[in-house]
């Protein structure tokens, strides 16, 4: 008695593997119909997986304006201020880095400060309400650079602890 | 001794005791939605943990009351919420804490000015929220789109009203810029349908294209241009950012509610339901 031709082994493991996948997608598509909270064929409003973007500045602690490693020869001061302040006043070497509340500090200057040998940065500015100079130390802690600091109370306690040291 | 009494006695305790607990758990629809697993310890968290408001007893007594107050409901659906996520015992204390610490008045209110340009909602709302928000922040404009759907005609329509203070984060490219055509609109009266526009076109966002979005929105292009370069434009979002740090603001989006920091969970879901607590509250 001649028989059918058995299907050749390859096709017939594809075509049960396309049933076994069919009836998976079936039973998988009737459970998530059946559960309460499904999960959608489509998705129309955006899954909640934000997190708040930071300012991405770092911690730099305060430091009194007399604390005498302000006056060390490792220590880079920076001034945040406004160059016309700047230009009034500033202790001997200070480097000038203007503090601006929507751009970040370039970034060769940065990199220059990084790269200065110094044991410790202190940034001075107005000692405001937000204080310049916390503001750009916690933007350098932030950009990478060590040992930051800045001058509580800003530039006025610092010029007046240097004026008492005989000046600088 | 009486069988059939006794076996009566027996069936009366056995569909009591689960049935009272059920009684509390069906008064939250989360709590009852949750798997029997879940229920079990739902009931040892409500056992021991005490709302901040509405019910100086335990959530289990508070919810076993005639009638529960809806803070203690509110609250309660919150932990059957954190519950079906899989939150033990401890984070849910923790969690708790940090929303008495939101909703409860502690210390001065923070410094905020309120501009009637950025303001969305009724003015008369009993609630003010404020929220800090960057132009290029992805997690900002569901948040800030959100809250102002709820404001506007949602459920908080009438109860809370919304405040947008641009917070410029340098982290992000654009953003100084998109906080000046922010300031730039709402100086020129169109700041909520220019900023929904933006936020909408959030993957299409160029600098260029900021002037030509304040069309769309029926702004002047010529007077939009004026005041982007308007050195005052640029003094106000410095303004807006010195005043968000001075209220220890470092990231966005930084949401205030009556002056309060918000502390609790920043995800849509939780702010909508703090907002709804804080009008209830306002209401009382």
């Amino acid at each position: 008695m001649s028989g059918v031709a058995a299907p050749h082994p390859a096709r017939a493991v594809a075509r049960d593997a396309l049933l076994v996948l069919l009836g998976s997608a079936v039973v998988g598509s009737a459970v998530n119909a059946l559960r309460p909270s499904g999960i959608p064929f489509v998705q129309k409003t955006e899954y909640q997986i934000l997190v708040p973007c930071p300012e991405g500045s770092g911690e730099a602690p305060g430091m009194a304006p007399n604390d005498p490693s302000l006056w060390e020869p490792r220590t880079l001061l920076v001034d945040a201020r406004p160059a016309s302040e700047h230009q009034r006043w500033h202790p001997q070497g200070a480097r000038h880095l203007p503090f601006d509340y929507l751009e970040p500090a370039p970034k060769a200057e940065v990199e220059r400060i990084a790269s200065s040998g110094a044991a410790r940065v202190v940034v001075f500015g107005d000692g405001g309400n937000p204080d310049t100079g916390e503001q750009l130390a916690r933007e350098l802690a932030g950009a990478g650079i060590r040992n930051v600091f800045f001058v509580q109370g800003g530039a006025e306690p610092l010029a007046a602890a240097a004026a008492a040291r005989g000046g600088r | 001794m009486n069988m059939p009494r006794t076996l009566a006695a027996v069936s009366l305790v056995w569909l009591l005791a689960p049935g009272a607990s059920r009684v509390v758990l069906a008064q939250t629809p989360d709590c009852e939605a949750l798997s029997p697993e879940k229920k079990t310890t739902a009931r040892e968290i409500f056992s021991v943990l005490h709302p901040y408001d509405g019910c100086d007893q335990t959530f289990a007594k508070c919810l076993a009351a005639r009638s529960p107050k809806s803070v203690v409901l509110r609250l309660a659906s919150d932990i059957c919420r954190q519950v079906k996520e899989g939150g033990d015992r401890k984070e849910i204390e923790r969690n708790l804490a940090r929303r008495a610490q939101t909703m409860l008045v502690t210390g001065p209110r923070a410094d905020i000015v309120l501009d009637d340009a950025y303001r969305v909602g009724s003015a008369s709302a009993p609630v003010t929220v404020v929220v800090y928000a960057c132009a290029r922040c992805p997690f900002c404009k569901v948040m800030v789109a959100a809250l102002h759907d709820a404001v506007t005609d949602g459920s908080l329509a009438g109860k809370v009203r919304m405040y947008f203070r641009p917070f410029a984060l340098k982290g992000h490219p654009g953003s100084m810029e998109g906080g000046l055509a922010f300031v730039s609109a709402a100086k020129l009266g169109r700041f909520w349908p220019y900023l929904l526009l933006v936020y909408k076109n959030y993957d299409r966002f160029c600098p260029k294209l900021l002037p030509q979005w304040a069309e769309v929105v029926g702004l002047d292009r010529m007077a939009f241009e004026r005041e982007y370069a308007d050195p005052n434009t640029r003094e106000i979002l410095v303004a807006a950012k010195q005043e968000g740090l001075r209220n220890k603001v470092h990231a966005t989006p930084s949401i205030f509610i009556d002056g309060r920091p918000y502390v609790y969970d920043l995800t849509v879901d939780a702010v909508l339901d703090v907002l709804q607590e804080a009008s209830e509250a306002a209401g009382r």
